[in-house]
């Protein structure tokens, strides 16, 4: 197994916002997180990063026990996260400069992966040049340069209007396909879920604990308005439904 | 032709001054001991000029403001940043900063005197206090105020502690560092201005006290439109340099 969460809790003070996860992530699977608004979501995220400690309970990436925040994982954040002070170029390549590459050899991943996105051509941009779904791609490929084992998105594309939002979710099938990423991906949008996952784990309201985990069988690219893909769709909306209803 | 028009408009109000003042010393309505006319003021700088003697002043004047200034920034920047980015430092310094930050510059012209007597060094140290709080508040707040997220993006690519301080702390702060600067230097030179009225032999402000000793104001109009021209030129410098260097301040990011 690529990532392990066990028995894992977290408190906010005295308040429980995540409820005895267990969760077993495979190598190379794009597993979607989906929950009503305040379940946690991005709470469980962020603890898979190392950006906030679970109360109980751990996580195991590759075998090694979560501590902090690291390369081999990375993160790519709902708010544009960027350095404004940064040419595109040189946001992308800021992970390859902590790890202490050469200049030549960074440029030369960096563009690798901006062709990935087709926006080689913006490399010397600076970021409040770009538009949104431009420094979302940005900011997801600043993440892959670094070349982690786990890809993880908190909400990446909730700020975008809904064409570029699913134009966005096609690139990033395109981008896993091509490098093999594991993916944890948390979204409130059930659309967007089963657009993408191989998986995706259902939580309940807070306290956040799993629902349910659906295996999403439907080839890709998925047709949104295939029978099956709206039968999926249907059944967890109703399961999120009941969740808000019973708060 | 669009900067020309800009240029003029700039100059409206500065002609509108100068008009009214031609009319209200001109005229006699005000005599020239309590305001010089336009000419007298002319005479007194063209005078002051080929004599080297507003040279001498305007040169000793921002000596003392640079040296001030400079010693202030290579302490206050650190200190600032320090302080903005460790909680230890900031319970150890935040009551002595509080307690020494309202006291006036020019209340430490006594000891500027005692300590280093008159001279550069007393100028200097004045011009240092003058600056130093500023520069450290704002390199502080700068600091407090660089986005978590960024901190966190930094954080998953990778970045030790050192890493996050100097590539993402540092770059993200220097708007507020820069702006630090621009208001030090200001309260820098001004204090400069009135410690020389009090305690020098030279520079700007000594030249206004002596020629308002011997009623000359036009020397005293030249000497205050100096220290303006100067320090408008100074700003300026500030700014451009903050343009060039950081074209993405106050863009959303």
């Amino acid at each position: 197994m690529a990532l392990k969460i066990e028995g894992l809790s977290k408190k906010f003070k005295d308040r429980p916002i995540l409820k005895n996860i267990n969760l077993e992530v495979e190598d190379g699977e794009f597993l979607c997180i989906v929950g009503p608004s305040g379940c946690g979501k991005t709470t469980l995220l962020r603890i898979i990063a190392g950006l906030e400690k679970p109360t109980t309970g751990r996580v195991l990436a590759d075998d090694k026990l979560v501590k902090g925040p690291g390369a081999d994982r990375g993160f790519v954040f709902q708010q544009y996260t960027l350095f404004p002070w940064r040419s595109v170029l040189e946001n992308v390549t800021f992970g390859l400069e902590l790890k202490g590459l050469e200049e030549d050899e960074r440029e030369k991943i960096a563009i690798e992966y901006l062709k990935l996105v087709g926006l080689e051509d913006f490399k010397d941009a600076y970021p409040y040049e770009l538009s949104g779904g431009m420094k979302q791609r940005v900011a997801i490929v600043r993440a892959l340069a670094n070349n982690p084992k786990f890809l993880l998105m908190d909400e990446p594309f909730a700020a975008l209007d809904i064409q570029t939002r699913n134009l966005l979710q096609k690139e990033l099938l395109y981008i896993w396909e091509k490098t093999n990423e594991t993916i944890i991906f948390v979204t409130h949008n059930v659309d967007e879920a089963v657009f993408l996952a191989d998986r995706i784990v259902v939580l309940s309201a807070r306290p956040g604990r799993i629902l349910e985990i659906f295996k999403v069988e439907i080839d890709r690219i998925r047709d949104r308005l295939s029978k099956e893909f709206l039968t999926l769709r249907g059944e967890i909306l109703s399961i999120l439904e009941k969740e808000v209803k019973l708060r | 032709m669009k900067f020309l028009k800009k240029f003029l408009e700039a100059l409206t109000i500065p002609v509108i001054l100068l008009i009214i003042w031609s009319i209200l010393t001109f005229t006699g309505l005000i005599p020239s001991y309590i305001l010089p006319n336009p000419y007298e003021v002319l005479i007194a700088f063209y005078n002051l000029l080929i004599t080297g003697e507003l040279f001498i002043h305007a040169t000793s004047t921002l000596l003392r403001v640079v040296t001030g200034f400079l010693i202030a920034t290579t302490i206050a920047i650190p200190l600032g940043v320090g302080i903005g980015w460790s909680k230890t430092l900031e319970i150890l310094f935040n009551p002595i900063i509080q307690i020494l930050r309202p006291i006036p510059p020019l209340a430490w012209v006594p000891f500027a005197l005692l300590w280093f007597g008159l001279g550069l060094k007393a100028e200097a140290f004045i011009i240092f206090i003058g600056s130093f709080f500023p520069i450290l508040l704002n390199s502080l707040d700068a600091v407090k105020g660089v986005e978590k997220v960024l901190i966190e993006a930094a954080c998953t690519l990778g970045a030790t502690e050192s890493q996050v301080l100097t590539k993402v702390v540092l770059p993200a702060s220097s708007p507020g560092i820069l702006l630090g600067l621009r208001v030090g230097f200001g309260i820098g030179f001004m204090c400069t201005v009135a410690a020389e009225m009090i305690a020098a032999k030279s520079g700007l402000g000594y030249l206004i006290m002596e020629a308002m000793r011997l009623l000359d104001t036009g020397d005293v109009v030249v000497g205050m439109l100096t220290i303006g021209l100067i320090g408008f030129a100074i700003d300026y410098l500030l700014a451009k340099v903050e343009e060039k260097y950081i074209p993405w301040r106050g863009k959303t990011i």
